[in-house]
């Protein structure tokens, strides 16, 4: 189990290191010229390459992404110019280990757009994470108990017409018709959790309902298509035979073996969602890090880009290992071996 | 390029708009809340906003909406332009700072401007002319200061290294610091700019923020863009947080006997640029709450524009500053023919155009480069009507010699919107006799159209453009003098490779002209000789600003000819 455990652990550095490396070349190697985004109208060449300079584009791709991992390590300062570090160190930025990058547009260092951000898409996920699962499992063993019948045929029903509505179009009717129209509850606004959790939750409760809308559906047909798989087993019927009450043979015997996959596609679904929910945080203003991606990639700001890149693919890659490892608590015929 | 890139974004969106336009193309009457009710001093006004501030450093911000809100809220500067009493009214070129808008000698060499007295940072202490000095030289930082326009550097008197760049290189590395010292000089409360070159508008460039000053003690270099230290009637309350926003209460060192333009109506402005462009209209047309003394500097997004007819009152639909056109190649064989560049303008069908990117609505043909709202708009005719006659531009091809069809290719910016646009255009190309070849791109296109490989590629690219402040000066020279665009690295901002010693010619003597009204008149003459003399533009398009406000706010008005936006200067929200 230990050394299972160190050698993901390791694979998923290697991978992370994969990943930004990919994302760095194909970004400061692309096309597009990072320096054009710094030099307004009027651009002259000259002012261009002093730029390119300044920012450091004029170095080769390695150098940049050696540069990237050191911030990483031992953390950066910004502008990195050693004569203005000398003459002005007011001006300098420090960015502390681990650093990932400065944003040039917002002037702020990409650390602290993530910390501002990543307590926002916590939030959204976590609530709506919650919800999700009681209506999804929950549906799904209800629907599978009384399969064929009207509440089957009602839960599965539902749950096809929140799968096929795309995430905005429930977003925007959620927003416009509960909030702005009718002010039921307030418009949308993040508030974190230790000013006041009850404005934290009245102003994400759209957010929430929003993204449980989508997932509940996939788990309820997940959760009852296992559910009915497993409740045919044969040792389903021989705990019924020893007389165990319904409930419990339900809970401990069936649910429990149903659970295993469930648990898979919740641990990536949770990590993906970490890492933001780019429609819903668009359409609700709440600025985690789905928004702070999706914004970087119309501003074209590469450096965050690539921050984004590191960090979802962390939160998935993580999300991965800590469910591989979970099995072996849940699922008894799983042995995690060295 | 800032204004530029800015709105592309905004014409991206614009596309979808087709069908929801088409139906409330009956409203393109500006209609402001204009029936004059008395302005109240206090309250609070909301901005909604879901573009993000890039800078509020005044020698940073090139943007229309923060030289707007910079200048009326904070950062004033020596001349300015008057705030207008509706949406179609050209403001006046007037002494902000300045007792007036300034003293020209040196044949328009030199300018002096002198500051009033009573002038006061946030902090109580004077503003100075040496504030004023230092805050342009700041534009001279060019590897710390970035974004802002660089007329400081085109401008003002300052050497330039080997390389093209200044020989001053800005107060933080001071080198060449003398230069400076020399090309702007203070005494007492006057401060003189010696200019390279005849700068007869140069009161009209220093409109722009880029020339406000600065507190050198306040000055962080890059950790000031958005430490905002007031000299308006508005100052920063706590930090202002990028993507989010911040609130401005009143600046109580600002003597409004110092001031004839800036009211300061509302005692507190909330600016929330955190949403969406859809979230906030659907906000502002349903007028909920203190969304009731909320404005915007967004344009309504495509989602909205069915719905705006329904903000009775509260709606202002306006020419943009910008212009989009096309610009034949002269480097090509076919369009270096002056009858093959007349023919596609006469084929080109504007109509198709406008119906693309949305209706009338959001969009209106034009055969000028210079925008309607400017002084020197010349109203050039369009050569036949919205749709053009290709049975014309056919006739005029084949009477060239040309064997029909004429192969042509031409470079637009893609976006799903630009494709139906160029689908359209090329139907009435093809229609008068080429045999058009698209090639839509997005990815670094202003990079791409102005290298010297693609002078050997297109026939023609399609371009959008706006003017710095309301000179056509910051139109016409910096898209069609080959003088200072073609170099052998590539044609600059004169994509067509136009090159022409007598146009030229033109421009010098236009500079020239001491008189504004006749300088601007000139511009326009410019401009039309362009589009119907040498054929080196085809003027397309202008788009509209759509924008809505809040049923308690008063005396919102779109100050057209300085930036397009609504002027927070006459700005006042109702008390109930």
């Amino acid at each position: 189990m230990f050394y299972y455990i160190v050698r993901r652990v390791l694979s998923v550095v290697i991978m992370l290191f994969l990943i930004t490396g990919t994302t760095f070349l194909l970004f400061f190697a692309g096309p597009s010229d990072p320096a054009r985004y710094t030099c307004a109208r009027n651009c002259t060449t000259a002012i261009l390459e002093g730029n390119r300079k300044a920012l450091g584009y004029d170095q080769p791709v390695y150098v940049q992404y050696g540069k990237f991992v050191e911030g990483l390590f031992v953390g950066r300062d910004f502008p990195d110019n050693a004569a203005l570090r000398a003459a002005h160190p007011e001006q300098i930025v420090h960015c502390p280990a681990p650093c990932m990058g400065y944003s040039p547009t917002t002037n702020q260092t990409i650390n602290a757009l993530v910390a501002t951000a990543w307590p926002v898409s916590l939030s959204i996920a976590i609530g709506a994470f919650v919800i999700w699962m009681i209506i999804g499992v929950g549906g799904g063993v209800i629907a599978a108990l009384k399969r064929g019948r009207w509440p089957d045929r009602l839960i599965v029903g539902s749950a096809l017409i929140g799968f096929s509505v795309p995430t905005f179009f429930i977003g925007l009717i959620l927003l416009t018709f509960p909030a702005i129209k009718w002010g039921w509850v307030p418009i949308p606004h993040y508030f974190p959790f230790t000013q006041n959790p009850l404005t934290w939750a009245s102003n994400l409760i759209l957010p929430w309902l929003t993204l449980a809308c989508i997932f509940a559906a996939s788990y309820i047909r997940l959760t009852r298509a296992y559910m009915i798989e497993t409740m045919s087993e044969d040792y389903i019927r021989t705990a019924m035979a020893k007389g165990q009450t319904k409930w419990r043979i339900i809970l401990r015997h069936g649910l429990r073996a149903a659970l295993t996959p469930i648990v898979t596609a919740a641990g990536l679904d949770l990590g993906g969602l970490l890492g933001g929910a780019i429609i819903t945080e668009s359409v609700f203003s709440m600025h985690g890090l789905g928004w702070t991606a999706i914004n970087a990639v119309i501003n074209m700001n590469l450096p965050v880009i690539v921050a984004m890149v590191l960090i979802v693919s962390a939160f998935i890659v993580i999300a991965n290992m800590l469910v591989d490892i979970a099995y072996g608590f849940i699922d008894p015929r799983v042995k995690l071996v060295g | 390029m800032k204004r530029r890139t800015f709105v592309a974004g905004v014409a991206g969106t614009a596309g979808l708009a087709l069908s929801a336009a088409a139906c409330s193309s009956s409203t393109t009457t500006s209609s402001s809340s204009s029936s004059a009710p008395a302005a109240v001093k206090g309250g609070t006004l909301n901005i909604l906003m879901s573009t993000q501030t890039e800078h509020w450093d005044p020698q940073r911000v090139y943007v229309g909406v923060n030289i707007e809100a910079g200048n009326r809220l904070f950062t004033r500067t020596l001349t300015t332009w008057t705030a207008t009493t509706s949406d179609t009214e050209v403001p006046k070129l007037v002494g902000d700072m300045a007792t007036d808008t300034g003293t020209v000698s040196n044949g328009g060499k030199t300018w002096a401007f002198t500051l009033k007295d009573g002038l006061k940072w946030q902090d109580g202490t004077p503003v100075t002319a040496d504030d004023v000095k230092y805050g342009i030289s700041r534009t001279f930082a060019v590897d710390v200061i970035t974004g802002g326009p660089n007329y400081a550097i085109a401008f003002l008197d300052v050497p330039s290294d080997a390389d093209g760049s200044s020989s001053y290189k800005g107060p933080y590395a001071k080198t060449g610091q003398a230069l400076y010292d020399k090309a702007v000089t203070v005494s007492g409360n006057t401060i003189t700019f010696n200019l390279k070159q005849v700068v007869n508008d140069f009161n009209n460039t220093v409109t722009m923020t880029a020339f406000a000053p600065f507190k050198a003690a306040k000055d962080l270099g890059d950790k000031s863009n958005y430490a905002i230290f007031s000299s308006g009637p508005y100052k920063l309350q706590g930090d202002w947080t990028a993507e989010k926003g911040g609130t401005f209460v009143r600046n109580d060192s600002w003597d409004p006997a110092t001031d004839t333009i800036r009211k300061a109506y509302p005692d507190k402005i909330v600016w929330d640029e955190s949403l969406t462009p859809e979230t906030l209209y659907a906000r502002l047309i349903a007028d909920q709450g203190n969304d009731k003394n909320a404005i915007t500097y967004d344009q309504a997004p495509t989602a909205a524009l069915g719905n705006v007819s329904s903000a009775t009152g509260r709606t202002s639909i306006v020419a943009s500053p910008y212009t989009r056109y096309l610009v034949p190649n002269f480097k090509s064989k076919v369009m270096s023919n002056d009858k093959a560049r007349q023919a596609l303008a006469l084929a080109t069908d504007r109509s198709a155009y406008v119906t693309a990117v949305g209706g009338p609505t959001v969009a209106q043909p034009t055969n000028s480069v210079i925008n309607p709202a400017l002084p020197a708009f010349p109203n050039t005719p369009l050569p036949a009507g919205d749709k053009g006659d290709p049975v014309k531009a056919k006739q005029m091809l084949q009477d060239a010699g040309f064997t029909l069809p004429v192969k042509i290719t031409v470079a637009y910016r893609k976006s799903d919107t630009y494709d139906k646009v160029f689908a359209g255009l090329k139907a009435g190309w093809d229609a008068g006799g080429f045999d058009t070849q698209l090639d839509g791109f997005s990815a670094n296109y202003y990079a791409t159209i102005q290298s010297v490989a693609s002078a050997s590629k297109y026939d023609a690219m399609w371009a959008g453009w706006g003017a710095d402040y309301p000179s056509a000066s910051t139109d016409i020279p910096p898209l069609f003098d080959s003088r200072i665009n073609i170099t052998s690295g590539g044609a600059g901002q004169d994509y067509g490779w136009f090159d022409n010693a007598d146009f030229n010619k033109e421009i010098d003597a236009t500079v020239l002209i001491a008189d504004q009204a006749a300088r601007e008149k000139a511009w326009g003459t410019l401009d039309t000789e362009l589009a119907t003399k040498y054929y080196a533009v085809i003027p397309l398009i202008v788009d509209k600003f759509v924008f809505v406000h809040g049923s308690k706010v008063v005396g919102a008005f779109v100050n057209g000819a300085y930036t397009g936006y609504y002027d927070p200067a006459t700005i006042s929200v109702k008390a109930s």
